[in-house]
């Protein structure tokens, strides 16, 4: 699972999704990658989906899985989904609980002080 | 229905029902039907339906009741006939996916019928020879989508 992680000016932690599918076979290595790169400091979580063109429920499913992990004082959001991603969220009405950005805010390198 | 005279191109490919095997074919039939220019939301949507019916043969059946996934796609001038062989056990689809989990639950499961429903037509099951045969239609109309409002 490739992610490229960064943070804001702001304090957001960015993790930037290099895979083209979130489906059955990557959900639970996902999941994972994401919980382990989510150990470094930063809130919010911001999740960069825009090299993701096809998500099916097991990939939403970890997604709202990552979000329980976080726990309620550090919010995940989501930003740049494709027309796909963007269509399994409104359908399953899963858009009303995500703050959801058109694209991922700028970063700066990470630093490893967290 | 539509008539057989309708149909430009049948896709038929098989698979080992295992959710790897499920995955990689799923990307086989979606460079197959960007090939044969079939728009890409009506391709979205048949992927999406493929993946979360495949998804749920490779995860239900044991061992012993592996085998083969058969998966025929016709595109047709309005839309995707599909048709959907397994040798996993026999389900009941009626009940299945008549709503999505309600968001506020954060379900982390329970989608996939829902979207297979919304997203297909002429939705048919049968138990025949010791095989699930489910058939589907994917509207070359794309659904319309629900309104969100978006929590902020």
């Amino acid at each position: 699972m490739q992610l490229s992680i960064a943070q804001t000016d702001e304090g957001a932690l960015v993790i930037d999704v290099q895979e083209t599918r979130l489906d059955a076979a990557v959900a639970l290595s996902f999941k994972d990658a994401i919980r382990n790169a989510a150990e470094r400091a930063g809130s919010p979580v911001i999740l960069g989906l825009s090299r993701v063109d096809f998500m099916d429920s097991s990939g939403l499913g970890a997604i709202v899985g990552v979000m329980k992990l976080l726990g309620g004082d550090r919010p995940l959001e989501l930003a740049g989904l494709t027309p796909g991603v963007k269509k399994v969220f409104r359908l399953t009405r899963m858009d009303t609980v995500f703050r959801i950005h058109d694209s991922l805010p700028a970063t700066r390198a990470l630093s490893e002080a967290g | 229905m539509t008539d057989s005279k309708d149909i430009t191109v049948d896709l038929v490919l098989r698979c080992e029902s295992s959710v790897e095997d499920v995955c990689v074919m799923l990307t086989r039939m979606e460079q197959l039907l960007d090939k044969a220019d079939v728009p890409s939301a009506q391709r979205q949507d048949a992927a999406l339906v493929m993946a979360e019916a495949l998804t749920n043969i490779a995860r239900h059946g044991n061992d012993a009741q592996r085998g083969e996934i058969t998966c025929r796609v016709s595109i047709a001038q309005d839309g995707l006939e599909c048709r959907i062989t397994d040798h996993g056990p026999a389900f009941d689809p009626s009940g299945l996916g008549l709503a999505s989990p309600p968001p506020e639950a954060l379900a982390e499961g329970g989608y996939g019928w829902f979207l297979i429903r919304r997203l297909t037509t002429g939705l048919q099951y049968q138990r025949r020879d010791g095989q699930n045969i489910l058939c589907f239609r994917v509207p070359g109309t794309p659904v319309e989508l629900p309104v969100s409002v978006q929590m902020s």
